[in-house]
């Protein structure tokens, strides 16, 4: 089910209404309607798959169950082995067969040997990396003994299955959410209110930022032979701001909707392009996936410890295996190689934790320093975006080579609305930069009258001038 | 909880009333605008869905715009209609009548799976009655169908400006690829003969639909305009199922308007797209034959339709 689908707005009022007038009183029954309404969310898409998410579960719950009653070392390594097999196994069959069997294969014909073997028509299940790495989460935590194992087995699948953020993110610690399925919930007004901004947000930013700029950048990339350089250029903007409106939209109706059932998810966004430096906009890039991987992979690493060498082949690693986790295709991992070299020089300066604090606080404009090391971010994420949207790696190098094609002429494609629509979002967010969402805030010293007025504008235009529906681009990965 | 829920409630209601009001402006501004005019000269409109879209090649009748398109219902043109007589004056009206036309599959076309298909471009010509018969139906297609249009209203008025038949009604879809080789045999494929079955015994009289055809004929009468029906060829195992039924109905409901039936005018299978559709050279075919008709049997009435049709093939 979509967020953006006539669907989910018949489902969230329909669980609103039940959860919070039927089940109200009973903590039990309340997590059992999230379980219920979960599977639901998510068999709209593909029922087959529930099965794979119930067996996730069962083996988490099943884990966590036994580390409780083990102290030996090597039998509790071997069950947090058989969960991490288990999870990683799904995802690496679904996700990844295809990609290792070509490419072993091309690997035997190099040496002129023939390898055979057939590729298999996989479905991607949706959103399995997204709520594979939340159970993991899970068991590393009650591995290190940082995380108290569930007993409560309805909370847990609720927890892994919760249907705002199970397809895609935020990805969600269990010693954060976990734990809130365990507490009664009272309804909170203003959670709820806020919940909704955020909401209405959201859907700005995903029908009419992203859907609109997905019309032009898919134009563009998909007839890059056709434009000048200056028009590639602008494809990739375009694109860089259909990706960002459509996984922070996503991120935000997610956590907005958590909010109107009493959860506070993880933020995962920090408004990423107003970064001055690379590192800055790693801090403000999908949160939840670059803490996780901080916290369970580039920390047991070495992390920023050690010699520059051990910190320069963990960042390689970190940004490798970030991009690989995208999706089965070179340009995923080439997109994460450019990043990671993108990084390198701050790490070897130590200038990687330098911008900490939000730009220009307390002043409407930046200072003219900051505005140019927002630019400069912004194109080098643009020029790294080509990687990620292009086919494979030729299509890449052509797009990169087409630059040199009249890239100081007007580009062809002009769209003044998507520019107004642009100028106007930047705008709002710059406003709003300092806030876990831009219009948080913005508008509560306004008059009533002004302020309603301001989300009902906010509402047409979504209706009005929403793009072609399309999926959430972070459903596939 | 309680206020939170007036205030969603307040807020849904003044959504409603605010995309209301665009509706209505949008039909307003639409209605008004001097969008509609048909070509200098033009005496004549051809109206129906695909089988006249692809049999008509309207550069090859003098007088005539070929408006149809594929998938479109009486519903729909019956205010298209209405739009260009607002803008327009017309001699004749010739509305494709052909076997699917009567039955409740042309009905669930008009607001069934199809409903984005013709809905959205014809939204601000709908007068709110008309359109409650089709959200009682099918409320989310119409939900659905709402922002488009209006997304389409406004690229109309900001960016072409010029005409709305050109842009959105024009008929430039006649394929101009031959019928391939396994549909070679249109009159004889076995799988065409199940079709014929599976037509005969699937098939309920259309409500929604005939019921505009006769808006369309009360249109043409009060407006004093001449009303023929259309059938062009198709594969005769679309045609037999039907054929009696496609009759009475004729002779029942609509007793003064003239079928101009070019369903035995002889075709080669390399004249089809499809077995119900005319490709260019079967249009081309075609078309001559309706120009010369409409010469003499309409527009000067030398002889009768079935005289000159008993003439000629």
């Amino acid at each position: 089910m979509l967020f953006n689908s006539i669907d989910f707005a018949i489902f969230l009022p329909l669980v609103f209404l039940l959860y919070w007038f039927v089940f109200q009183k009973n903590l039990k029954l309340q997590n059992a309607l999230i379980v219920v309404a979960s599977y639901l969310f998510y068999g709209w898409w593909d029922w087959r798959f529930l099965s794979l998410i119930l067996f996730s579960t069962l083996v988490d719950y099943g884990v966590g169950i036994w580390l409780s009653k083990t102290e030996t070392k090597r039998k509790r390594q071997a069950l947090l082995w058989t969960s991490i097999l288990v999870n990683l196994g799904f995802l690496g069959f679904f996700k990844y067969y295809n990609f290792f069997l070509d490419n072993f294969q091309e690997i035997f014909r190099l040496f002129g040997m023939e390898f055979r073997a057939s590729s298999l028509e996989i479905v991607l299940p949706v959103g399995i990396s997204f709520y594979t790495f939340q159970t993991l989460s899970y068991t590393i935590d009650v591995y290190k003994r940082k995380l108290e194992p569930t007993k409560d087995f309805i909370g847990f699948a609720a927890y892994v299955s919760f249907f705002p953020q199970l397809v895609a993110g935020p990805i969600e610690r269990a010693t954060n959410l976990l734990p809130q399925f365990y507490k009664s919930r009272v309804f909170n007004y203003g959670q709820a209110v806020d919940g909704m901004r955020q909401i209405l947000w959201g859907l700005f930013k995903k029908v009419v930022i992203a859907d609109n700029c997905a019309h032009y950048s898919d134009m563009i990339f998909n007839n890059h032979m056709d434009y000048s350089g200056s028009t590639l250029f602008l494809g990739a903007i375009f694109f860089a701001f259909q990706i960002y409106g459509d996984f922070s939209g996503y991120s935000d109706i997610a956590i907005g909707t958590s909010r109107l059932f009493g959860f506070d998810l993880k933020r995962n966004f920090a408004y990423p392009y107003f970064s001055r430096d690379i590192a800055e906009f790693w801090r403000r890039w999908h949160i939840s996936l670059s803490t996780w991987f901080r916290d369970y992979l580039y920390i047991p690493l070495g992390g920023s410890r050690g010699s520059k060498f051990m910190q320069l082949r963990n960042t390689f690693i970190i940004f490798l295996v970030s991009g690989f986790w995208h999706g089965a295709n070179w340009t995923f991992i080439a997109w994460g190689f450019v990043h990671a070299l993108f990084f390198v020089p701050l790490l070897l300066m130590n200038r990687n934790r330098k911008n900490l604090e939000i730009v220009a606080m307390d002043h409407l404009f930046p200072k003219v320093r900051d505005l140019i090391s927002i630019g400069i971010t912004f194109v080098l994420v643009v020029l790294a975006w080509i990687f990620f949207r292009a086919e494979n790696i030729t299509h890449a190098m052509e797009y990169f080579a087409g630059f040199a094609r009249n890239p100081l002429s007007m580009p062809e494609v002009r769209p003044v609305l998507i520019f107004t629509f642009l100028a106007f979002f930047l705008f709002i967010e710059w406003l709003g930069r300092g806030e876990q969402f831009a219009i948080a805030n913005l508008t509560l010293s306004w008059p009533r009258v002004f302020r309603w007025s301001f989300y009902l504008i906010i509402a047409l235009v979504c209706f009005i001038f929403s793009g072609q529906e399309q999926e959430f681009i972070y459903f596939q990965f | 909880m309680k206020g939170f829920i007036g205030k969603i409630l307040i807020f849904s209601f003044l959504f409603s009333f605010g995309v209301i009001g665009l509706i209505l402006s949008q039909s307003f501004v639409m209605k008004r605008g001097n969008y509609y005019q048909l070509p200098e000269g033009t005496e004549g409109v051809i109206l129906g869905h695909s089988h006249a879209s692809c049999a008509y090649n309207d550069t090859l009748i003098h007088g005539v715009v070929n408006l149809a398109e594929p998938m479109e219902g009486y519903y729909y043109s019956f205010f298209k209609l209405k739009q260009i007589l607002r803008h327009n004056k017309l001699k004749y009206v010739f509305v494709e009548y052909s076997n699917n036309q009567i039955s409740q599959y042309a009905d669930d076309r008009i607001y069934g799976s199809y409903i984005g298909n013709q809905l959205p471009k014809m939204l601000p010509f709908i007068s709110p009655r008309d359109l409650l018969k089709i959200a009682i139906k099918n409320p989310i297609g119409v939900a659905k169908a709402v922002p488009v249009s209006l997304k389409m209203s406004f690229d109309f008025l900001t960016k072409d400006r010029k005409n709305y038949i050109q842009s959105h009604w024009s008929n430039d879809k006649i394929p101009s690829h031959i019928l391939d080789e396994k549909k070679k045999t249109i009159q004889s494929d076995q799988n065409n003969a199940q079709l014929s079955g599976h037509i005969k015994n699937n098939f309920s009289v259309s409500d929604l639909n005939l019921y505009y055809l006769a808006q369309i004929a009360k249109m043409c009468k009060d407006n004093n305009i001449e009303l023929y029906f259309l059938r062009a060829p198709v594969s005769k195992y679309y045609v037999e199922p039907l054929e009696p039924t496609f009759h009475d109905i004729l002779a029942k409901e609509f007793p003064e308007v003239q079928l101009i039936d070019m369903n035995e005018f002889p075709l080669e299978d390399n004249d089809y797209a499809d077995p119900q559709h005319m490709n260019l050279n079967g249009a081309n075919k075609i078309s001559k034959f309706l120009n010369d008709l409409i010469a003499s049997s309409v527009r000067n009435k030398s002889m009768s339709i079935n005289e000159f049709i008993n003439q000629r093939l």
